[in-house]
């Protein structure tokens, strides 16, 4: 590798890539390092989780990795795709951290060949670390590196290893992750430090900001430059917002810093989609309070400002608990650098950690975590306010309801009173219409209101013809009385069965049960993201009666209401009129039977 | 003196932003999601000399990795410094910060004296063969080519990172851990 100051630029067909373009090789390093930090929110429990789950303590100390997730534990076999990652347990201890060794086999396209070994330091304080040795690339040796090459190396090892972690942490850390980064967590960034031995050109590191080409390739690697800089023992560091290098004979002795630096950056990045995420959630806010103002002219209001309440609420309560995440992290990060400082000697590493200025970084997150915890705060309490204020147009809501309830009982009341002196005026008219059937009888069997020649003659005949008259009048009356109350009694449902469903059904299955009966009447309610149907239909409702299975030759009317978007059957109302030796707990079996048989539910 | 990079971007971005004349007329803007689409078309297309490599982009959606040239963002910023092309911030509904351009008066009547042929290059990189322009949007996580006239749509390459082979070696510095509180 020439260490020159010599310029590589030549156009190269890369090999073992499926890159289309041409790639204009501007910087090449040599003997490259990586390390790629990022910050997970841990804690010890997640750490004795994640040994647990690595296999810390067994005798074994490597284990392979799988996404797959068995959702039929009590089986004997399973079938899953071949086994991706392997692990293989360094160094741990059970409460504070873990290092463990990964072999990532991912399928990838033909003509690449990818032996991707990386080291990873799991810390309780939620630091994790990724290294690696580059020993070649698209072809060539560790001794030259194209950052062209490097960069797509680094965004392979990016989504390998979050695809990696998602397999190992938990899914409380997975929610707290896809909170943060809006369910993209597996997009996540982080933030990549290079340490090479050697660089070709090999300038002074002011150089290397041309403004031009050779600047616009390190930017694949540092995104935007921060600062450059020469230090004492002739090493140069080119420090970006997404990823620095350092280029020193003797890279071993800046380890320490790269590490603490990497992390604190990935952490810097964290912190910012957390505070992004804050603001989206004070929007959520200023929706809610507009939904709650539109109370009383949309009627769907005051429920989309429930469920968007108590969902911004749940999403307020796990950020401030990863700001406790945070603000933990962060103390335990400056006493690390305070102990990591002391011991510093080389004048050179001193430099760079100046330089870096890791200790004002340190301090820096430290008042973000503390100006955030105001704002979370604010954010709890304007929650609380609005979760009154809610509260109170529910409770307006409900007064109006119980008004109108009430209103409606009284409307009810008179119209039963009214209702009962009709009742009885009909009754009246029935008894005296029943009467005047029966002088009518009377008077057709005797041919007219003449008295017939019974014996009796003058005054006492026609006294004897008059009671005879009402007594079959009052015949007639309580005749009539008694056939209208059996009508009435007959047309009452015998047996009235309410029954809780609450069941999952299977779409297909009830689409042939019900094709199979003659519904009468059906109706839809839509609500929200409920599309409840209330279906009805009858068995034995013509002359001639069927002896249907479990029902007889009864006549039996059924109303079903299910859930036609959560596909759940949700209760059913049975009634069987003239059971006779039916019970209740005939007409649930019966009922429930028919479903079963004809595969209804789930 | 723009070189023919500069020039095809600027002509680009032309096509696509349109500053007002008049004080009510309002300012079309392009997206800096969707040039840097159409650049990495261009770049494929061999429209374009740069190269791109895959980085991780701040979109409207939050991060995502792309392919992103880093001269054609260092020939953007050129055209801002010459005054040819401005730069709008602005901030996204999820709170994140993007940038969108428009070329200036200035680069307007630059480009009368740009040659026929980068033009037509462009013309050819952007136009739909039923004549309408294509636009590049984000929809659904991928960036779709769509022709604003007939409505063909495409997906573009732009999120397709491409592999390279590569060996490593596993790595672990010796790192110290701090005590806990509850071992202090």
């Amino acid at each position: 590798m020439p260490e020159d100051g010599g310029k590589v630029k030549e156009l190269i067909a890369p090999k073992g890539s499926n890159i289309e373009d041409e790639l204009n090789e501007v910087i090449v390093l040599g003997d490259v390092r990586l390390f790629i930090g990022e910050y997970i929110p841990f804690g010890v429990n997640h750490i004795v989780a994640f040994n647990t789950k690595l296999g810390s303590f067994m005798r074994v100390k490597s284990a392979l990795l799988t996404q797959v997730i068995d959702n039929d534990p009590g089986g004997m076999q399973f079938e899953i795709p071949p086994v991706m990652t392997e692990v293989l347990i360094k160094k741990f201890d059970k409460n504070d951290f873990v290092d463990f060794e990964a072999s990532i086999h991912y399928p990838e396209p033909p003509g690449i060949v990818q032996d991707e070994h990386f080291g990873v330091h799991v810390e309780y304080t939620g630091k994790i670390l990724y290294g690696l040795d580059i020993m070649e690339v698209a072809g060539r040796g560790k001794d030259h590196v194209s950052l062209d090459h490097l960069s797509r190396v680094l965004t392979d090892l990016i989504q390998d290893s979050s695809e990696m972690m998602g397999t190992l942490i938990t899914d409380y850390q997975r929610k707290l992750l896809d909170l943060t980064y809006y369910g993209r967590s597996e997009n996540r960034d982080k933030y990549t430090f290079v340490l090479a031995k050697a660089a070709t050109p090999l300038v002074p590191a002011k150089e290397y900001m041309d403004g031009e080409d050779k600047e616009n390739e390190l930017r694949q690697i540092l995104e935007t430059f921060q600062d450059v800089f020469d230090l004492q023992d002739g090493s140069k560091m080119l420090v970006g917002t997404h990823g620095s290098i350092l280029i020193s004979k003797d890279p071993t002795k800046y380890e320490y810093i790269a590490a603490e630096y990497s992390f604190l950056m990935s952490m810097d990045i964290f912190i910012q989609n957390y505070f992004s995420r804050l603001f989206m959630m004070n929007d959520c806010v200023k929706d809610i309070r507009e939904l709650i103002d539109k109370s009383e002219e949309d009627p769907n209001a005051v429920e989309k400002a429930q469920s968007e309440l108590s969902i911004t609420m749940s999403d307020a309560i796990l950020m401030k608990e990863l700001l406790e995440y945070l603000r933990e992290s962060t103390s335990a990060l400056a006493k690390e650098w305070e102990l990591c400082e002391k011991g510093m000697t080389d004048p050179s590493v001193k430099d760079a950690a100046a330089k870096l200025t890791i200790t004002s970084r340190i301090k820096a997150a430290k008042d973000q975590i503390r100006d955030m915890d105001h704002i979370i705060d604010g954010l709890l309490r304007s929650l609380e306010g609005l979760s009154g204020m809610n509260e109170t147009i529910n409770q307006r809501q409900m007064r109006h309801f119980q008004e109108t309830l009430e209103e409606n009982s009284r409307t009810l009341e008179d119209m039963t009173k009214n209702g009962e002196r009709t009742s009885a005026g009909v009754e009246i008219m029935e008894i005296i219409l029943s009467g005047t059937l029966a002088l009518e009888l009377v008077s057709l069997f005797t041919g007219g209101l003449t008295f017939p020649n019974i014996g009796l003659d003058g005054g006492l005949g026609a006294i004897a013809w008059a009671l005879i008259s009402v007594a079959c009048w009052a015949v007639g009356s309580v005749a009539l009385f008694f056939t209208m109350k059996w009508l009435g009694d007959r047309a009452e449902p015998a047996i009235v069965l309410r029954l809780k469903l609450n069941r999952k059904y299977n779409p297909k299955g009830l689409k042939a049960f019900l094709e199979k009966r003659e519904i009468t009447t059906q109706n839809l309610d839509l609500y929200g993201t409920l599309a409840r149907k209330k279906v009805m239909w009858k068995y034995n409702d013509s002359f001639l009666w069927d002896d249907l299975p479990g029902w007889g030759k009864r006549k039996v009317i059924i109303n079903m209401t299910y859930d036609e978007n959560t596909k759940f059957l949700l209760n059913a109302l049975v009634e069987v009129q003239f059971p006779g030796e039916m019970k209740l707990s005939e007409v649930r079996e019966a009922f429930l039977a028919e479903l079963k048989d004809e595969k209804v539910f789930l | 003196m723009p070189t023919t990079d500069q020039n095809r971007l600027l002509y680009m971005i032309s096509l696509y932003s349109k500053p007002s004349e008049k004080d009510e007329e309002k300012v079309v803007w392009v997206r800096e999601t969707s040039l840097r689409a159409l650049m990495y078309e261009g770049i494929v297309k061999k429209v374009f000399t740069w190269d791109y490599a895959p980085a991780s982009v701040l979109t409207a959606d939050g991060r995502i990795f792309m392919n992103i040239s880093q001269e054609g963002e260092d020939d953007i910023n050129d055209l801002r410094e010459l005054g040819l092309i401005d730069a709008l911030k602005l901030s996204t509904s999820r709170h994140y910060y993007i940038t969108a351009y428009c070329a200036s008066k200035k680069g307007l009547t630059e480009l009368g004296r740009l040659p026929k042929g980068d033009k037509g290059a462009i013309d050819e990189l952007v136009k739909c063969k039923c004549g309408g322009n294509v636009r590049a949007e984000e929809q659904g996580g991928k960036i779709l080519l769509t022709c604003d006239s007939c409505k063909a749509s495409e997906p573009s390459g732009m999120m397709d990172i491409e592999d390279v082979s590569y060996v490593s070696r596993a790595y672990i510095p010796n790192l110290p851990v701090v005590p806990r509180k509850g071992d202090a």
